[in-house]
């Protein structure tokens, strides 16, 4: 039966040999537990307002990840993924017809999330 | 008393500000628990290094804030909530998912399978080597076989190891782990996993001479 439970996959056991139980909960409960026995600490204000300026979008997050555009995406295909990572990573320019695919991707990725935003509690 | 999670007044004048989409919320969720949440992921996630564990969070938070409209009280605690989606946030670093998320949530808005993700939280039977509080001798052995890999098989498996019920994909984890290991250059998705099972065997090999046999043992390679 064994192969059956996802537990005993290869995967999983690495992590329970190399993560603390207390650090992996699954449960709302073993989450809320584990935060309680860290115990709550205030922010130091430097490091409150640069999270703040990330969190609001005025410093970037990941900056390394945000200077790329993310070339992830179902349009493409695991081969053409690899290719464009490739192209980039060498600075060349890619092939016309994927340069076309990834740019309409990218054009489609900057435009503004449609989310609905609440105004500022007036 | 109801079972559920307990709730200070900061949670309930908390709820009240994210769901009147008050701004300074932000500062305050943070003020809170941006610490706590930090240091639980970096135990969670130790592979996590430098800045990340800090960008998790607060990329976490920003989820959060997009979501906060449909925050139940009743289903976890403001602190869970935000530890949840800062580690899914987490978990997508691990994999390379990162950028393919957020291009989903630019693209789709709110994505309705992340957040059910999120909720849901499969309960498993406890696995034999996890017996007891501690790490077991098991466990200790698997580890010191672990550190024994090259660099690269390490970051392999420990991504699929804290991706967990998360669907990896081989291309995206090379492609994020060429930047750190081939110039940027990505490592074929074949190729991850062919490193993938080298790792396996060797970690057999040496598990094998500290007695443990980790196929008759049932533990099973995907």
């Amino acid at each position: 039966m064994n192969e059956k439970n996802p537990q005993m996959r290869r995967d999983s056991l690495l992590r329970r040999a190399l993560v603390p139980k207390g650090f992996r909960p699954t449960k709302v409960e073993d989450i809320e537990k584990m935060l309680r026995a860290i115990g709550q600490e205030p922010m130091t204000d430097e490091k409150l307002q640069r999270m703040l300026r990330k969190i609001e979008g005025r410093e970037p997050i990941f900056p390394e990840s945000d200077a790329e555009p993310p070339i992830d995406s179902s349009e493409l295909s695991a081969e053409e993924k690899e290719l464009v990572a490739h192209y980039r990573a060498h600075n060349k320019q890619l092939p016309p017809d994927l340069a076309n695919k990834v740019k309409a991707m990218e054009n489609r990725a900057a435009q503004p999330p449609p989310i609905d935003e609440p105004g500022n509690g007036g | 008393m109801p079972d559920g999670p307990e709730h200070t007044d900061l949670d309930h004048d908390l709820t009240l500000k994210l769901w009147g989409g008050d701004d300074t919320a932000k500062a305050e969720l943070l003020h809170a628990w941006g610490v706590v949440v930090e240091k639980a992921i970096r135990k969670a996630y130790p592979a996590l290094k430098g800045d990340d564990p800090e960008d998790v969070v607060a990329e976490g938070i920003q989820r959060f804030w997009l979501w906060r409209d449909k925050y139940d009280p009743n289903v976890a605690s403001i602190m869970t909530m935000l530890y949840m989606f800062a580690e899914q946030v987490a978990i997508e670093r691990r994999t390379g998912k990162l950028n393919w998320q957020r291009q989903q949530i630019r693209e789709r808005g709110v994505d309705a399978d992340f957040f059910e993700r999120v909720k849901a939280r499969p309960e498993l039977p406890e696995p034999p080597d996890d017996a007891g509080p501690k790490q077991s001798p098991f466990q200790r052995q698997l580890a010191e076989c672990f550190s024994k890999l090259p660099a690269l098989q390490q970051d392999i498996l420990q991504a699929y190891g804290d991706a967990g019920h998360y669907p990896l994909d081989a291309t995206a984890l090379g492609i994020e782990l060429g930047k750190k290991y081939k110039d940027g250059s990505p490592i074929p998705g074949g190729t991850i996993r062919g490193y993938k099972s080298r790792a396996w065997e060797t970690l057999d090999l040496c598990m094998k001479k500290k007695n443990f046999d980790l196929e008759a043992m049932g533990y099973f390679d995907e």
